[in-house]
């Protein structure tokens, strides 16, 4: 079975007039399906950046990005638009929820950009939020619940579509140690139960220790595989 | 103002004999007044009032003035001008009555008083110098010098009787709503000879009125140009903020599938109900504001006591244009609309993480 996502010599420079700062250097990764990797790496090291790459958010300098086999480096920003709609979810350090929303409606939005009936919408939303454990604050706004609560509305957000990928750019970042790591049980909950690939970043060795492959970045290049 | 303007004397409409001439001294009587008045009848027109018009002058011991005789019918002129109304000491005229009604202004220059009796010297029908003893009946006063001084009033009967002149009479004030004049004016163009009669809209009886209007229309849509310039880059400015702080959920949006497309799209809805509530919400204080000053108006008194325009009454009311708020309200969403689509754009065009990392 071909690699779910694969990225070849990948490098990225951030360039003007006045500097030039180089944030990854020949990258070759390759991520099966299934597997629940962490991208390792002291702040700076370009765990980010290689997210976001991965991701589709940003283009390499140079070097391709395959997913599912499909080179996405040169995608339209509309067809990678619609590529992350049905390939990818994202979790972010800072949620990055939309705050005059309900959770409910958070999680909702990337189904009414699949164009999904309300039936269908309001069935699978109510679905994922039972998964995350809150189903009872599902029509609170976001920015009434507490950081772990916040942050398990963007799981949702994230698994509601059941992209293939999920990738979380440090997702405990902003979480105490303890909703942390319940928050990484049920990343692996559900890696374990839909092989959904996971991707996920933390300088946390607590966190770390949990993924099933270990990336270490350090300035830019891969120095360690796990 | 053109209802205060046209009030002190003109009326809207005139009608003189074809070949008046203003500043004539000798009488230019009206043919035909049976017919003319009939046709005013047939025509719906039931607020005039027959005068003559004749220079004279009066004296009073030493002291002398030359005016405008205006003979009239008390009660025609009633419904064409305000001078009844400002009556300052004695009464109006009234129909029969041997007297005059002089401003207050005129009376002070002369050391004239209600119930004195002065001496009016003009010429008749025939050119033949006429002098008459006459009563001051009353005192009225415009506040406009320059017409207080000049104009006395007297009844129709009497003055057609000193100038020997019968039923004679030298002019005809219409007064019909400003908007139909043109209109009405047309028609009876059309029903009376223009051998015997010569037909003037107000236009052409005040041409300064005219050109204040415009220069004051002029003036006003500079203001509103001005004034829709500052709402304008008020609302482009609030537009932008309001977007650009919205970066971050721009990039996040972007990030789970949006494409720029629906990132325009949402701003640009966005800014339309934002341009909608704000039509609604301003659209209904201008409605109440200008309800209010329709009623109870902006009293100008101060700037204007001389000046002809205000003289009949110096409060300006509001009138509520629906033409006016059809094109502020459309002005007003357009820029919403535009206001919002730069940043919009802008978003749109940046990358996920751009975006995201905006700050």
């Amino acid at each position: 079975m071909p690699p779910i996502i694969e990225l070849k010599t990948v490098s990225k420079c951030y360039e003007n007039n006045h500097f030039s700062i180089t944030a990854l250097r020949n990258i070759n990764l390759t991520v099966d399906k299934g597997e629940f990797l962490c991208i390792a790496g002291p702040s700076g090291s370009g765990k980010s950046t290689l997210l976001h790459i991965t991701g589709i958010l940003d283009t390499p300098s140079t070097g391709t990005v395959l997913i599912n086999n499909q080179a996405t480096e040169k995608l339209s920003r509309t067809a990678a638009a619609v590529f992350r709609r049905y390939h990818i979810g994202f979790i972010f350090q800072k949620f990055n929820l939309i705050p005059v929303l309900t959770a409910f409606e958070n999680v909702e939005y990337i189904l009414t950009l699949q164009h999904k009936t309300a039936e269908q919408r309001k069935r699978d939303v109510e679905k994922v939020l039972d998964a995350v454990g809150l189903s009872q604050f599902m029509h609170q706004k976001t920015n009434t619940l507490s950081g772990g609560q916040q942050q398990r509305v963007a799981v949702a957000r994230a698994m509601v579509a059941n992209p293939p990928i999920i990738i979380a750019d440090e997702p405990t970042g902003s979480l105490d140690s303890v909703t942390g790591s319940a928050l990484i049980d049920l990343f692996a909950s559900i890696n374990k139960q839909q092989s959904t690939t996971f991707i996920f970043s933390s300088h946390d060795p607590k966190i770390i220790q949990r993924a099933n492959r270990i990336i270490n970045l350090r300035d830019g290049e891969i120095n360690l595989y796990g | 103002m053109i209802d205060g303007a046209l009030g002190l004397d003109n009326g809207t409409i005139q009608i003189h004999t074809a070949n008046y001439e203003a500043n004539v001294t000798h009488l230019q009587k009206i043919s035909k007044t049976t017919t003319l008045l009939k046709t005013l009848a047939e025509n719906g027109i039931s607020q005039y009032s027959t005068r003559i018009k004749t220079p004279a002058l009066i004296l009073a011991g030493e002291r002398s003035s030359s005016v405008m005789l205006s003979g009239i019918i008390p009660e025609q002129e009633k419904k064409i001008t305000f001078i009844h109304q400002r009556m300052t000491q004695g009464h109006y005229l009234t129909i029969d009555e041997n007297s005059i009604l002089m401003s207050q202004p005129l009376a002070k220059s002369l050391h004239l008083a209600v119930g004195d009796k002065t001496t009016l010297m003009l010429q008749n029908i025939y050119g033949q110098p006429v002098v008459k003893k006459i009563t001051i009946s009353g005192l009225y006063s415009t506040g406009l010098a320059a017409f207080d001084l000049s104009r006395l009033y007297i009844p129709l009967a009497i003055l057609q009787e000193f100038l020997e002149v019968e039923t004679g009479i030298t002019e005809i004030a219409i007064s019909v709503p400003a908007k139909t004049t043109k209109q009405i004016t047309a028609t009876l163009a059309d029903q009376l000879s223009k051998k015997n009669y010569l037909i003037s809209p107000w236009q052409d009886l005040a041409p300064d009125l005219v050109q204040l209007i415009e220069l004051n229309n002029a003036t006003f849509n500079l203001l509103v140009i001005i004034v829709f310039l500052i709402v304008t880059m008020g609302i482009a400015n609030t537009m932008n903020s309001v977007i650009f702080e919205r970066f971050h959920e721009f990039g996040t949006m972007a990030a789970i599938g949006c494409t720029p497309f629906n990132i325009i799209s949402l701003v640009s809805l966005e800014s339309f109900f934002l341009g909608v509530l704000g039509c609604l919400t301003g659209t209904l204080s201008a409605l109440v504001v200008c309800q209010y000053l329709s009623h109870s108006g902006i009293d100008l008194s101060h700037f204007t006591s001389s000046n002809q325009y205000f003289v009949a009454g110096s409060v300006l009311k509001s009138i509520i244009q629906p033409k006016d708020v059809i094109i502020a309200n459309l002005i007003t969403l357009a820029t919403a609309l535009i206001a919002g689509l730069y940043p919009a754009i802008k978003a749109s065009k940046l990358k996920p993480v751009d975006a995201l990392n905006y700050t």
